[in-house]
């Protein structure tokens, strides 16, 4: 679904047909998810945020202005819940305790039946890497999620985070660069 | 450069195809043809991305089911404001005067609330509270009825299963609908916000709750 498809389904959501949203959801839910997990570290947080994203982008479609791609504007919903849930959790000095006990979410590879034997060896070197990005810092583990997993371009990352170009370069290369020290530790890389 | 080695955010941006000018790419270039040390660095580099680009297929797990379950919630909740700002429903509210006053009771006999002393300091409370809602939730959707009845109370539903509702609302409004629950079990998540302490859910991850509301899930099944 392109974004001019998005935008097609939006026209349909605005007038009347609630349920289009529905196209919306399954397309980007995984996406959002994605972000959200690796931000937070849980999977039933996780899941509850990610619905929540969805209820508010729900909720705000008649504001959305059409000067991005819907996706852009999607993600800096996004992004912003992120950082609110954040700060409400860290008044409450509320702690994952999945980050701290280990995280009992078994990976959801979405190609798994097509080759079943190469997963095993993937299986665990992903979950090596996504345990080693669960414990950078917060501004690293946010901008690999956008830049090298869901492949964002920099200038879009650079709108969706509200951050300048060269902020978003060095924060890339040096999440990278702590990453593959870590990764290196482990052997893995 | 030839003397020392690349440094690894450099390489990084090589990767990316992110070099300042034509000349900087081919010096870089020059290097990497003579330096095995700095080609293994950049091939780190691709390993790395590539294993990063390997976490996209990390999926929720979830089918169909979670988009048709929040737009639920979601036109539930506009509902709900479309009510509470009149555009639907007009009228006041019957609350009443005996249930205000059951109400009024239960509220001063909870003054010292925590989530442990919740359910028994309810339930010597409920049997004395009369509601507009009766019993009435074992009648017709379970979920609509208790997202009613949440909204009513100023609360906020947070998250809807077949089997259990997440929901936030103020202690009164928890024992009216414990009331009005009849047989849906409602197991108490946390409420103890408004002194900065942490609720921990029925799950495992420890959540915050809104200032002076009491998380909670009803069982449905």
């Amino acid at each position: 679904m392109s974004d001019i498809h998005d935008i097609e389904t939006i026209d349909r959501v605005l007038k009347g047909d609630v349920h289009a949203f529905a196209e919306i959801i399954e397309k980007y839910r995984d996406r959002v998810f994605r972000y959200v997990y690796v931000k937070f570290g849980n999977y039933d947080e996780a899941m509850d945020i990610t619905q929540e994203i969805f209820i508010m982008t729900f909720e705000s479609l008649e504001k959305f202005r059409r000067e991005s791609k819907f996706s852009t504007w999607l993600y800096s919903i996004m992004v912003n819940y992120g950082k609110n849930h954040q700060k409400k959790a860290n008044r409450y000095r509320s702690v994952s305790i999945d980050r701290v006990h280990g995280d009992d979410f078994e990976f959801q590879l979405t190609d798994e039946r097509e080759n079943p034997e190469r997963q095993v060896v993937d299986r665990d070197s992903l979950r090596i890497v996504k345990e080693e990005l669960f414990n950078l810092p917060d501004d690293y583990r946010e901008i690999l999620v956008l830049r090298d997993i869901e492949g964002l371009p920099y200038n879009e990352i650079s709108r969706i985070l509200g951050i300048g170009l060269s902020n978003v370069k060095v924060r890339i290369h040096r999440g990278r660069e702590l990453l593959k020290e870590r990764l290196q530790e482990k052997k893995l890389i | 450069m030839s003397g020392n080695h690349i440094p690894f955010v450099r390489l990084s941006r090589y990767h990316d195809g992110d070099f300042f000018t034509l000349t900087e790419k081919s010096e870089i270039e020059r290097h990497l043809a003579e330096c095995p040390e700095c080609r293994q660095e950049l091939q780190r580099v691709e390993k790395l991305v590539g294993m990063l680009a390997g976490l996209s297929r990390l999926g929720s797990g979830v089918g169909a089911e979670f988009a048709e379950k929040t737009i639920r919630l979601a036109e539930e909740r506009r509902g709900g404001r479309r009510r509470k700002g009149g555009t639907l429903f007009r009228g006041k509210q019957y609350v009443p005067a005996a249930a205000v006053a059951a109400i009024v009771v239960a509220v001063v006999g909870i003054s010292i609330f925590s989530a442990d002393t919740l359910h028994n300091i309810s339930s010597r409370n409920v049997a004395a509270i009369s509601t507009s809602e009766g019993n009435s939730l074992s009648r017709g959707d379970p979920v609509a009825r208790v997202m009613e009845m949440v909204r009513n109370g100023n609360g906020t539903v947070l998250q809807v299963s077949d089997s259990y509702i997440i929901a936030e609302t103020s202690p009164e409004n928890l024992i009216r609908m414990q009331s009005a629950l009849g047989g849906y079990p409602i197991r108490i998540l946390g409420n103890a916000a408004d002194r900065g302490v942490v609720a921990v859910s029925a799950g495992s991850s420890a959540r915050a709750v809104a200032p002076g509301a009491v998380r909670f899930k009803v069982l449905l099944k």
